[in-house]
């Protein structure tokens, strides 16, 4: 097969592909749950897929690191011993039709998940799975990706990237790993016509075009949280609002912050870890009961300057929001990433 | 189906959830965004719920108590006890000796068996759960009453609404779905009153708010509805009678003795007058205490006040604090009532009754749960905390130590499972089907996701063995056999199955939007004096007033918060202080020199206790708050007492002194 940058795959021929795909992986795919609920989840058939979906209810990272993931089990040995037994997750998956801003939070993951300490549960994973993004032509309510830099087409990291056009998708190759996709379902393929590639970029451009204009870019913004010149009244007001519920941690596709405990049975047990939230007023309790983020206005503060400031932008080559808008939805007091960026942008209260 | 829909089993609000599944274990939650209630949002118990089904400390097998401790035991002889210790106690004292509680938590289908099971294998209405409690029974469940906690408005009217008035509710801890509307609208330039003793988080959004003096509440509404009159002349034959009725309560009077100044009660009344599509917002605060059936009806005259309208609208959105609470109450978990409010004095009722199950109804309205455990023998226990909830936990306690025989069917273990003979391990929401009722009365399903851990099992298989064994065989096959029964006696319930609830998300009950004309026949001379006389006292000695706070740290002595393992550890379960912490002003601390955190001498006229104070700025001078949670440990100073009608047991606010240990 003609090695080429981009393919053409037909409507007809995509039911085709997921059936292939199928065969030697677990495919992750939006699926619809009930009403208009669609999350990343396995499907059996190339029917759950739901192609025209507009974002998933829980990010991507829940299928590479869990809410409640195992990691080790121990169990009891006739005499003192004790035997340990790693949990690892070697299922290959191929991860299809993800959207560029869940992409982004994994190439994200990947770089918190290898430094320091290689987290050998979460890269397990990872190395057993393949990223197909389907662009985004169409922005939902909450959505901000252009100004994380996170979408609505990626650039690159992908291991193919899919573009809906009138007679299919365009199948843009990003890695070996992709190229091995395409190669392994070849007689569904054709080498993209130069103007299949040439819609593709218009469709980019309107896409860019179709965010509001109040969507707050966060160039200003993170200086001003780096270098602590937002007004303490802006935290809080959003601590009056906050309810400490979590949420915003947990569909947050680039939060990874988790606690561990044990649950045993007699004689054996199983470690696992569960994640957790910084907004939670135990998050950073000490055992001598002191606790440095008594206040929601400070564990907000905290949770924003984590997301925007240079800091960690520096450590991890990006700041930490995709702008998926989902802290957004999820927020029970409304306290809204896109409003705050900007009235810290625009020096406001 | 990786993503199992459910329904949350903490509060009333009845968020719609996922459940994940992984290789037949749950192992997350993620809040549905197309559900009416959620819309994408859950609270801290919600995003945490799944834990239930994980956590080690699950009941996984029956217990017995042997040797004054619990030890494993089959099914077959923990059934057989709990079935023949029961039937001896019938049989020697008569079915009046034998009582059953429910669940608030429990779902409509096992809490209707249980109910089924105490009438028809054992004869007795004594049948009752400890949570009935927060609606003040005996006298809201009186159909002339029943619009005062029947709520016909949704959680969905509030954003519908033009002023929101929270009446001794803070949402933020009980009802977080509602709190995040009520925060949405304040923002849209809703009106927001908060009437409460203590400013709850919401209270920064509020327009007014309004602290009465603790057992004033009455007198504030009254003295609201004359300002209201004030601004917006009664126009219709009822409104005037209300008007009449409440002509001589001035701002002045009222800021006399509730203490709330006559210029906020103009400001409040006038802002209240404004509006055509009102909402208050009442929970067990409101509810929980010595005067609440006047404080309703009063409230409920608001419904009357829109001008012009003949048909008055329902203005009281009643929250109960308990996924089912609405639901067992509807399930005829109540010891006067079958289903949906059918009593058992009629003898229509009965008839037909009698008729579809094949037994005769006992015609005698039982005992409810606080009276019960002193008087019976022996008793079973779904789902329920009678000492964990009722409002004398040291009572509650005492009265189980000394049954004869006491089963308990539950998941996690809880004051009450202490005190148990028996212990059956059930199932938590996670493992089983069946529906539940939210405060608003939408009726949703919950569906198995895993099995229950170990040995446990659900509640419905659980009392169908134990009636077959009392003599009276039940075989289902299902819990949506069950519902299908309940819809077909129950006329509230009428069409309802798992067919229908399978699509969309859930049912509304429709019921009566009939409102009947309020009645402040509380407001006369003698009724008045009554009521001044329950009024707590301060003098020179005890120059402050204690009261009880329903919402503040509301979840902290949950069994089901406590046997999980993030809720236990935010919310507190697993840092129960050695003191009881009270709340006051820094004004009061100031006058007695003491500091944030210090330890105190709490002293009333009926004792005293050590505590520790905590300065709040939400506490209006004058004033002292101790969460629910922690009335044992003060019981010595703020004991129960029973409500003067009903008998219930509540907690008066009375007169305190603080002072440095």
């Amino acid at each position: 097969m003609e090695e080429a940058g981009a393919y053409m795959i037909g409507e007809k021929q995509v039911f085709a592909w997921v059936a292939a795909l199928l065969q030697h992986a677990q495919v992750i795919a939006p699926r619809r749950l009930r009403g208009s609920d669609v999350a990343y989840d396995a499907v059996e058939s190339p029917d759950q897929v739901a192609w025209d979906y507009r974002t998933s209810v829980s990010p991507l990272k829940r299928r590479l690191f869990p809410q409640i993931e195992p990691m080790f089990s121990w169990h009891r040995q006739a005499g003192d011993g004790i035997e340990l037994r790693p949990v690892y997750d070697e299922t290959e998956r191929v991860f299809l039709a993800i959207r560029p801003c869940d992409l982004s939070a994994v190439f994200l993951l990947d770089r918190v998940f290898s430094r320091d300490h290689p987290d050998t549960y979460y890269l397990t994973r990872r190395q057993h799975s393949s990223l197909v993004a389907l662009a985004c032509t169409q922005p939902d309510e909450h959505c901000f990706c252009i100004c994380a830099h996170a979408g609505p087409f990626l650039a690159g990291g992908y291991d193919l990237q899919l573009t809906p056009l009138p007679t299919g998708y365009l199948v843009e190759v990003g890695t070996d790993k992709g190229w091995e996709l395409v190669r392994q379902a070849e007689e569904l393929f054709s080498v993209a016509p130069a103007s299949a590639v040439q819609a593709r970029r218009e469709l980019a451009q309107q896409a860019e075009q179709r965010f509001a204009d109040d969507r707050a870019y966060f160039a200003a913004a993170l200086r001003k949280v780096t270098f602590d010149r937002v007004p303490e009244e802006l935290w809080d007001q959003m601590g009056e609002r906050c309810l400490s519920c979590g949420a915003c941690a947990f569909v947050c596709p680039t939060c990874t912050c988790f606690t561990t405990a044990d649950f045993n049975g007699t004689g054996d047990g199983v470690r696992c870890r569960l994640w957790d939230s910084c907004l939670y007023e135990s998050h950073a309790l000490e055992a001598s009961g002191h606790n440095p983020r008594a206040e929601r206005r400070h564990r907000l503060k905290a949770r924003f300057f984590h997301k925007l400031s240079y800091q960690f932008a520096q450590k991890l080559g990006s700041h930490g929001c995709v702008g998926c808008g989902r802290c957004i939805t999820a927020c029970l007091g409304r306290n809204d990433m896109t409003k705050v960026t900007a009235r810290i942008r625009r020096g406001e209260l | 189906m990786p993503y199992v829909t459910t329904t949350c089993p903490f509060c009333g609000c009845g968020c719609g959830l996922y459940l994940e599944v992984q290789g037949q274990r749950v192992v997350g939650a993620v809040p549905s965004l197309d559900h009416p209630v959620s819309q994408g949002r859950l609270c801290v118990k919600g995003w945490h719920a799944h834990e239930l089904s994980a956590t080690p400390q699950r009941f996984r097998t029956p217990l017995v108590r042997r040797n004054g401790e619990l030890r494993d035991a089959s099914w077959e002889e923990a059934l057989d006890l709990v079935a023949s210790r029961l039937g001896e106690i019938r049989a020697a004292r008569g079915p009046g000796a034998v009582g059953v509680l429910g669940s608030a938590r429990g779902t409509n289908e096992e809490n209707y068996l249980l109910a089924k099971l105490a009438r028809c294998c054992l004869g007795t209405n004594n049948i009752d759960f400890a949570d009935r409690l927060e609606a003040l029974p005996g006298l809201f469940d009186l159909p002339q009453h029943r619009h005062l906690t029947t709520p016909s408005l949704t959680v969905a009217d509030l954003e519908g609404a033009d002023l929101i008035l929270l009446w001794q509710s803070d949402p933020s801890h009980e009802h977080p779905a509602v709190a995040a509307r009520v925060m949405r609208a304040a923002e849209e330039g809703v009106t927001l009153l908060e009437v409460s003793t203590r400013r709850g988080q919401l209270g920064s959004l509020a327009q007014c708010h309004l602290s009465p003096r603790p057992g004033t509440d009455v007198y504030l509404v009254y003295g609201l509805l004359r300002c209201v009159f004030a601004h917006r002349p009664p126009s219709t034959p009822v409104t005037e009678a209300l008007a009449e009725d409440v002509s001589d309560r001035s701002a002045e009077r009222t800021e006399a003795v509730t203490g709330v100044s006559a210029e906020l009660v103009d400001k409040a009344a006038e802002l209240i007058s404004r509006a055509q599509r009102p909402v208050i917002v009442c929970t067990r605060g409101v509810t929980s205490w010595q005067y609440s059936t006047e404080l309703l009806n009063a409230l409920s005259a608001l419904s009357w006040v829109n001008d012009g309208a003949l048909q008055p609208r329902p203005v009281i959105l009643w929250l109960s604090r308990y996924c089912n609470l609405q639901g067992a109450r509807d399930m005829g978990v109540v010891p006067y009532f079958v289903t949906g409010y059918q009593p058992v004095a009629d003898e229509g009722t009965r008839a037909r009754f009698s008729r579809a199950w094949g037994r005769e109804l006992p015609a005698e309205a039982g005992l409810a749960a606080w009276d019960m455990l002193e008087q019976v023998r022996g008793m079973l226990v779904m789902g329920d905390d009678p000492v964990g909830r009722l409002p004398d936990p040291g009572r509650a306690r005492r009265a189980l130590r000394k049954l004869d025989f006491l089963a308990v069917i539950d998941i996690l273990p809880t004051a009450t499972t202490e005190a148990a003979h028996v212990v059956l391990p059930g199932a938590s929401f996670a493992e089983k089907d069946g529906t539940f009722t939210s405060a608003d009365r939408i009726v949703q399903q919950v569906r198995q996701a895993a099995s229950p851990p170990g040995a446990a099992r659900a509640e419905w298989k659980i009392v169908c063995e134990l009636s077959s064994r009392l003599g009276y065989p039940m075989s289902y096959h299902s819990p949506g056999m069950v519902l299908d029964e309940i819809a077909a006696l129950t006329p509230i319930y009428k069409g309802l199955s798992f067919a229908a609830l399978e699509a969309g998300w859930g049912s509304h009950l429709s019921l009566t939007t009939e409102i009947a004309p309020p009645d402040l026949n509380g407001v006369d001379e003698e009724t008045e004096s009554v009521l001044h006389r329950a009024l707590p006292a301060p003098d020179a000695e005890f120059p402050l007033v204690m009261t009880v706070d329903y919402s503040l740290q509301a979840w902290v002595d949950d069994p089901m918060v406590e046997g999980t393992v993030t809720l236990r550890r935010e919310l507190g379960a697993d840092r129960v202080p050695a003191w009881p912490v009270i709340q006051i002003s820094a004004a009061d601390a100031a006058d007695s020199q003491l500091s944030d955190g210090q330890r105190v001498r709490l002293r009333s006229r009926t004792g005293e206790v050590q505590a520790v104070a905590r300065l709040s700025g939400g506490v209006s001078p004058g004033i002292v708050v101790v969460p629910f949670a922690m009335r044992e440990m003060v019981a010595q100073v703020m004991p129960s007492a029973p409500h003067p009608e009903s008998g219930v047991p509540i907690l008066p606010p009375c007169a305190v002194s603080v002072r440095k240990v």
